[in-house]
């Protein structure tokens, strides 16, 4: 019997050509360069998007007054202060701030939700050509995303009268690109004069025009009020003068606003494309204002030494990409030329108030700062024999800075200084067998310097940096990755804390050696892992008056450690609804902190933890901070304060801490519709 | 890899985290590299430069039998004192008009710019002392190693410690004899705290001259008084003598007491030197 | 084949030379100069007004002969890159800023080591500038003055005139002052540029009355009154017959200075620090070698 006949096929329907877009990552241009996905990012609990920066190999981040002033940022052996040693990107803007009047590179990520962090990609030291100003210890690019389909709204409540509210969108056909989000978060804060409130709001649109280009908007707006406790000294603290929690000057404190928006232009790559561009014009508008007072009543014993100081620019800038295939030693050649421009207008003011009533006692800085840096780049990358990669770049920086000075004797004291930076940046990537990848590295990058510290003509307005870095990455696919690597950096001329004039001062030349580990797994789908160690020696180069070649730079900790840990097992399923735990630890180790006179501050060893269950549309989580509750202190600096009226100062430089957080803990509870 | 390497890779790494926290909080670098400097303790110390007997500009042969101080707060600074060497020789009738033996060679041209620098070492705590009877030990400060060439002394009102009675509102007491030919007084001379204050309004010496040291390791700092400054330029003719034996207190309107003012001001009259331990 | 080792040896060539590179020392190539100016200010070429006083004095100069050698131009390191062993001769109550010396042909960095002296000289080291004249010259050589000036001081109607002259051999070591509102340490040279540092000379320093407080004031009584046999005139001998214990105790401090006990040393004394930077700047007071 013959079998039966197929059933007649009805005409097949004409198909819509389905637009896919690949994005891959591109191969690393150092061994220690590492991509944190938001999986590993959001394994432990954050408060900011600042906090997020701890996952990121070797970093160690400190807030010293007030959950609202950037972040200072520690770095293989850098203390990059609030942002000077590390070029932060944000959406695809610059989160630096050049010439901010509190720190040459200042980088506040206050409006950041941690929920939108889509990924962090970091480059640690200078290898790529697209790594620009603020580049010396190295490079973050965050990406923002938000996943879940459809509407989320959460709420918060925890210690400290801590209370937030989260809403965000995102449409189900679009990419996790496509986003809204919102923030309003207030807290009375852990002690005495650390209360805080911040609103945010992004919102990132990515559209499809046209065949094979892309487009993508975003806009972000943020407001922020904190007060602060500033710093303590420790020896007051310790012989119990003072509690640990006190506010020594009540009226520190400040307020911070940003409002971004990017457009982005980026022709799809698929396979068969031999050319790919992107263009991505920026606007930020920046208003700061912070109020401190380091040393009481130190300079004078009358009024007290609070400053004001007050920042506000304006940026606009571009960056541009070329690249072209080419099929040289390999189909996968390719050459990349790019651009980038950034014009920043600056007004700045810093004052010196009264403690008694606010009146300005002395007008300290008064001054008006117009910088622009143009850099063009190009890079060649050849893979020989299938499994030698090189590449090799050369950027070329042109900086400008024009600064007017309102207080001057002679009103009117106006200076420009213009030089230009050479940076050639190379890297060899050997695959010595499958997933296992040898890579050495070198670059040049330069550290900017505040536009009022040039004399007028200053033709080399900039510190020059050498980096080198040898490692090895090895990966079996997103299921595990190791990266170990060692590294090099030098300085020509370096800026240290001075703890007899507190403020940064130039030393000559240092260098930093070290090496970082970082292991990355995924055993199973609901489980992922990221552990990184860090050890860096910071040391003077040279001798002078007032160090040897070899003494150690005070500041920069020499062990930082990390591990971030999350288990997200379904437990059962509920009425058709997956029941999911979600469980997340984040280690930190901070230790062996070099201080001045050859001390060495406290280790910090501190636990993160998040424990939560979703039953699909709903989630409730509790995370703790600080789960030890131990007592720590997490900036630390020595110099010389008297915060006694009246009393016969202390001249001799100390050890002054902010205090670290408590336990703390927050519960959320999540609705996603 | 299998599964179980996996997990092993995540557990053992965090292990790794683990033990080296603990071996971190033992560690200890300072054996092998620093960052530069270190502190240090310094005792304190105050005594006579010279004896206390004397001869001023106008031949007057003094001896002091009790020199009370009332201190306050002591700095030390790596900044130099206002330099003294290039002076000609002076016509005044100084006996002081050598070489300061603890000359240092810099410091600023403009009036007024003595530059104090970086401060090296302190010692906070308010005392008093008697220097005739023999050195007198201040309380312990600190400070960190360098260069130490000039110091700040401050003087304190009203008196504290073992000789407050002595010295009540005033920062200074001296009594001793005088004589010249056939001339003797038993004098009796004050200063107070609004005769020493500085342009700030602080009963402070500035610029006064450490002995140019490298500290590197704790010691004493022992402060010179040299009474012969206070006393280079007093004509005692006009006090009165003596009826009782007792020291007769001259009035702040006599010439040698406008002198003595102007001698306890001057920070010639208070140096220091460092000795290691 | 050609290609792929020319680029890879490229490469490796690119690490090589970069990696031994040394970025400190390396000329430029690029030069510029310093020149040395002097001035007198107002205070000199016009008079110290009442205002200035705090007794309400008032000084006119008729000579102001100042003679300013050894200027050297150095590194950090120490290195010398320009000195001038003559001695200059500036009568500074000529009106405007007479050139001293320039240096051209230097690198163009920071020279942050500047110093001058203001010493006697030998008759054969001096060189006129502005408006001294060679018979001014003569008496700054035979007197060994390194200062001299000629002046009125007048209140209310009544004058007294003096004549002084002051031979200390004084070093103005790592001077610094502005440049455009930052302070500065020495010299910056540009690239084709020319960096121009006035050597200022303040009038005003005679008549201070403190040596080291930050507080000192410009004062005339003290000297309106030293003139003893009331002819007018104001000597230096007279000035050192005023012991300063006779003045009143708040004034006329000496601080560290050790050795002035009368008028004349002190004012001797206020003779060494008259030399300024840029204008405001200050140099460490020194003896030269």
């Amino acid at each position: 019997m013959a079998p039966p006949a197929p059933p007649p096929t009805e005409p097949a329907e004409p198909v819509e050509p389905v637009t896919v877009r690949i994005e891959g990552q591109k191969k690393a241009g150092a061994a220690s360069e590492t991509v944190i996905e938001r999986d590993v990012a959001h394994a432990a609990p954050h408060k900011s998007g600042s906090d997020l920066l701890a996952v990121v190999p070797g970093v160690f981040v400190t807030q010293h007054s007030g959950q609202g002033k950037a972040h200072q940022i520690f770095l293989r052996g850098f203390d990059a202060q609030h942002g000077q040693d590390v070029e932060i990107w944000a959406g695809g803007a610059p989160v630096n701030e050049v010439s901010n009047l509190h720190g040459q590179g200042y980088a506040d990520m206050h409006f950041i939700m941690p929920e939108v962090v889509q990924r962090v990609r970091a480059l640690p030291g200078t290898y790529d050509v697209q790594q620009g100003d603020f580049a010396v210890a190295g490079s973050m690019f965050m990406d923002f995303g938000y996943e879940e389909p459809g509407f989320t709204g959460s709420t918060t409540i925890g210690s400290f009268f801590e209370r937030r509210m989260f809403l965000a969108y995102h449409p189900e056909s679009f990419d996790e690109e496509t986003f809204a989000a919102f923030e309003a978060q207030a807290t009375n804060g852990f002690g005495p004069n650390r209360a805080a409130r911040r609103i945010s709001t992004i919102g990132q649109l990515g559209l499809d025009v046209g065949q094979d280009v892309h487009l993508r908007l975003q806009a972000s707006f943020y407001a922020g009020r904190f007060d602060s406790a500033g710093v303590i000294p420790l020896a007051r603290v310790q012989s119990g003068a003072i509690d640990p929690f006190e506010a020594l000057d009540p009226n520190q404190g400040g307020d911070s606003m940003r409002a971004q928006i990017v457009a982005e232009i980026t022709q799809q790559k698929d396979d068969e494309s031999r050319d790919r561009y992107s263009v991505a014009p920026f606007f930020i508008a920046r208003d700061l204002r912070l109020r401190n007072n380091f040393t009481g009543f130190l300079i004078d014993p009358v009024n007290g030494d609070g400053t004001q100081q007050t920042n506000e620019a304006k940026t606009f800038g571009l960056t541009g990409r070329y690249a072209r295939r080419f099929d040289w030693l390999s189909p996968r050649d390719e050459v990349e030329m790019g651009v980038f421009a950034r014009s920043d207008w600056v007004d700045q003011r810093q004052v010196r108030l009264s403690g008694v009533n606010d009146r300005v006692i002395e007008n300290i800085v008064d001054a008006q700062i117009r910088a622009t840096n143009v850099a063009g780049f190009v890079s060649a990358e050849l893979t020989a024999v299938k499994r030698i990669r090189m590449k090799a770049g050369l950027r070329v920086d042109g900086l400008f800075y024009n600064s007017l000075d309102k207080v001057a004797e002679e009103s009117g004291a106006e200076r420009s200084a213009m030089g230009f930076h050479l940076g050639p940046r190379a890297t060899v990537d050997v695959l010595a067998t499958t997933g296992l990848n040898f890579l050495a590295s070198f670059g040049t990058g330069f550290r900017s310097p505040q536009a009022r510290s040039l004399a007028n003509g200053e033709t080399s307005p900039f510190t020059e940096v050498v980096s080198f870095e040898g490692g090895a990455r090895y990966t079996t696919g997103p299921d595990l990755a190791v990266n170990v690597a060692g590294f090099h950096t030098r300085l020509d001329n370096d800026l240290v804390f001075d703890e007899a004039l507190a403020r940064n001062e130039p030393v000559g030349p240092t260098e930093r050696s070290g090496f970082v580990g970082t292991i990355t797994s995924r055993p199973t789908p609901w489980l992922v892992s990221q552990t990184s160690v860090t050890f860096t020696h910071a040391s003077f180069s040279d001798s002078d008056a007032d160090h040897q070649a070899g003494d150690l730079l005070p500041y920069a900790p020499q062990i930082v450690a990390r591990a971030d840990i999350a288990a997200s097992p379904k437990l059962t399923t509920m009425l058709s609804r997956a029941l999911v735990m979600k469980a997340g630890l984040g280690l930190s180790l901070v230790a062996l902190r070099p201080l001045p006179f050859s001390e060495l501050g406290s280790n910090i060893f501190q636990a993160d933890a998040t424990l939560g269950v979703r039953w699909k549309e709903i989630e409730i989580k509790g995370d703790f901070f600080n789960l030890l509750d131990s007592r720590w202190y997490d900036g630390e600096f020595t110099y010389a304060s008297n915060f006694e009226q009246g009393e016969a100062a202390a001249l001799v430089p100390q050890r002054h801490v902010s205090l670290g957080n408590p336990i703390t803990f927050f519960a959320t509870a999540t609705a996603y519709l | 890899m299998k599964l179980h390497q996996k997990f092993l890779a995540t557990v053992g790494s965090v292990a790794l985290l683990l033990a080296l926290s603990s071996f971190a909080s033992c560690a200890d670098d300072s054996e092998t590299n620093t960052t530069p400097g270190f502190r240090v303790t310094l005792e304190t110390r105050a005594e006579l430069l010279e004896g206390p007997t004397f001869t001023n500009a106008f031949d007057w042969e003094i001896t002091l039998s009790k020199v009370y101080v009332s201190s306050g707060a002591l700095y030390y600074f790596d900044g130099s004192p206002i330099e003294s060497a290039a002076l000609p020789a002076p016509e005044s009738e100084s006996k002081l008009g050598f070489l300061n033996p603890f000359a240092p060679s810099v410091a600023y041209a403009h009036p007024g710019h003595y530059q104090a620098g970086e401060a090296k070492g302190e010692m906070l705590e308010a005392t008093s002392f008697e220097l005739v009877a023999g050195t007198a030990t201040l309380a312990t400060g600190e400070g960190t190693s360098g260069l130490f060439r000039s110091a700040r002394f401050t003087f304190n009102s009203p008196a504290t410690g073992p000789n407050a009675g002595e010295l009540g509102d005033k920062v200074l007491v001296v009594e001793g004899t005088a004589v010249k030919g056939a001339l003797s007084k038993i004098f009796r001379l004050e200063g107070g705290e609004a005769d020493v204050l500085d342009a700030a309004n602080e009963p402070a010496i500035e610029g006064s001259t450490f002995d140019e040291v490298d500290v590197q390791s704790d010691g004493v700092v022992t402060i010179h008084f040299n009474p012969e400054v206070w006393f280079d330029q007093a004509e005692l003719d006009d006090v009165v003598d003596s009826s009782d034996g007792e020291p007769v207190l001259v009035p702040a309107d006599d010439r040698a007491a406008k002198s003595f003012v102007r001698g306890i001001k001057k920070s010639s009259a208070i140096t220091f030197s460092f000795a290691a331990d | 084949m050609f290609k792929r080792c020319s680029f890879g040896s490229l490469v490796l060539s690119a690490f090589a030379l970069v990696a031994c590179g040394d970025d400190t020392g390396t000329p430029s190539g690029e030069e510029g100069a310093i020149t040395f100016t002097s001035w007198g200010e107002e205070y000199i070429e016009q008079e110290i007004p009442a205002d200035i006083f705090e007794d309400g004095y008032s000084i006119h100069y008729d000579k102001f002969l100042v003679l300013i050698s050894n200027i050297t131009v150095a590194d950090e390191e120490g290195n010398v890159a320009a000195s001038d062993e003559n001695a200059y001769l500036i009568n500074h109550t000529e009106a405007g800023v007479k050139e001293i010396v320039k240096f051209e042909g230097l690198e163009a960095k920071n020279y942050t080591l500047v110093h001058y002296e203001t010493s006697p000289a030998a008759r054969e080291k001096i060189q006129l500038v502005g408006g001294a004249t060679e018979a001014d010259a003569d008496m700054m050589a035979s007197e060994q003055y390194h200062v001299y000036i000629e002046g009125t001081l007048s209140k209310g109607g009544e004058s007294k005139t003096f004549k002084w002259g002051f031979g200390i051999p004084t070093l103005l070591d790592e001077c610094e002052g502005e440049i455009d509102g930052k302070l500065t340490e020495g010299a910056v040279v540009t690239s084709g540029g020319d960096d121009v540092i006035e050597l200022t000379i303040h009038g005003d320093h005679f008549f201070y009355d403190d040596l080291q407080s930050p507080d000192a004031v410009v004062r005339g009584d003290a000297v309106f009154n030293a003139d003893a046999d009331m002819d007018d005139v104001v000597t230096q001998a007279e000035l050192a017959a005023i012991p300063l214990v006779d003045l009143p105790a708040n004034q006329y401090g000496t601080g560290g200075v050790e050795g002035v006990n009368d008028l004349g040393a002190f004012v001797s004394f206020l003779s060494r620090t008259i030399g300024h930077f840029r204008g405001e700047g200050e140099c460490f007071l020194g003896s030269p070698e």
